[in-house]
């Protein structure tokens, strides 16, 4: 009799098993399903993709994480950018999106590294809305800014670079 | 899923009929454990907005991002303009941002509101509800949030200008759902 139970309750347990196996699977792949139309998925990995060209030169672009980029570059080498997202971003995913900007912008090397040197662990990450003013070596200013808008969902990092005088 | 259920039912009722009452008992606890069980496997929220594809079919759609996990939706029209949603996936509430990259006129946004509505209203009866209403509009009264009624839910909708640089303009919409 109780042999008899053990197989029943073993019997129910397989398609417990099998069902969260079902989930994960899902999950997995669902997580970030990148839908390019038109172009296919090989194009996408390379990130970043730039879709769209406006006439006044601005670039737009989704990038993996669905964040909506766009930038301007102006033939004396200042930038404008702006990237916008609907979910707020951790301290230390901040510093990976502004590194992600200025690669995406095609930022000298140079300032690259003093990026990575002086906003590692910058405390200004932690707060809501922010402005980080920065000079380089050759007295060239840039600036990112932050402002988050909870109630709407709509959180946006801004960057200028002023370029050559 | 479906099947694994009948086969488990089939199994209890076999069960049943052959070992009699006090073990149908037993069957029963073991039965609830099961269910207790799928429902926890499944999702750990009580609510979550499902996420629509809104520009799917949208003839200047360019490229889409899909992450159902953060409930995060993306869209990037030819034209450069982007449609950014979020459909909260644990609570029941939709924000939907449209960004406008190009200056346009009274009238282009007024219609940009009404087709932005038709994609993201969320059934035809919202449809049916909100669409008159929007009709006699003037872009005016969207610079205030406007708040219209649905069948017992509320949609908002609020117009800006030029709120962020590169942006012209931006139209935002959001979900309220019913008040029990």
């Amino acid at each position: 009799m109780i042999s008899k139970k053990i197989v029943l309750v073993a019997l129910l347990w397989v398609p417990i098993i099998a069902c969260s196996n079902e989930n994960t699977d899902n999950s997995d792949s669902i997580e970030k399903v990148s839908v390019p139309t038109k172009q296919k998925s090989a194009e996408m990995k390379s990130v970043p993709v730039l879709r769209s060209k406006i006439n006044d030169g601005r670039k737009f672009l989704l990038n993996e994480r669905g964040d909506y980029f766009v930038y301007k570059q102006s033939s004396k080498g200042s930038v404008r950018a702006s990237l916008f997202s609907t979910s707020p971003v951790d301290p230390s995913a901040q510093f990976k999106r502004i590194l992600w900007v200025l690669k995406t912008t095609q930022a000298k090397k140079v300032f690259i590294d003093m990026v990575n040197e002086r906003l590692v662990n910058s405390r200004q990450f932690k707060k809501e809305n922010f402005t980080l003013p920065l000079i380089d070596m050759e007295g060239q200013e840039y600036e990112f800014s932050y402002t988050s808008n909870h109630e709407r969902r709509l959180y946006v990092l801004n960057y200028v670079s002023k370029g050559q005088k | 899923m479906v099947i694994s259920a009948s086969i488990c039912g089939l199994l209890f009722w076999n069960r049943v009929k052959a070992v009699g009452f006090m073990n149908f008992r037993f069957l029963l606890s073991v039965l609830a454990l099961f269910c207790s069980c799928l429902s926890f496997a499944q999702d750990n929220c009580l609510v979550s907005t499902n996420l629509r594809e809104l520009m799917s079919s949208h003839p200047q759609l360019d490229q889409e991002v899909v992450d159902i996990k953060t409930g995060k939706y993306s869209a990037l029209l030819k034209n450069g303009d982007a449609v950014l949603a979020w459909f909260a996936p644990c609570e029941l509430s939709t924000k939907v941002h449209y960004l406008v990259s190009t200056k346009l006129t009274d009238d282009e946004l007024l219609n940009l509101i009404k087709t932005f509505s038709l994609s993201v209203l969320p059934s035809s009866d919202a449809r049916e509800k909100i669409l008159p209403q929007l009709e006699g509009l003037r872009l005016a009264d969207f610079r205030e949030s406007l708040v219209l009624e649905g069948i017992n839910d509320g949609h908002k909708f609020v117009f800006e200008d030029a709120p962020q640089p590169f942006i012209k303009h931006r139209i935002y919409y959001e979900w309220r759902p019913p008040q029990f």
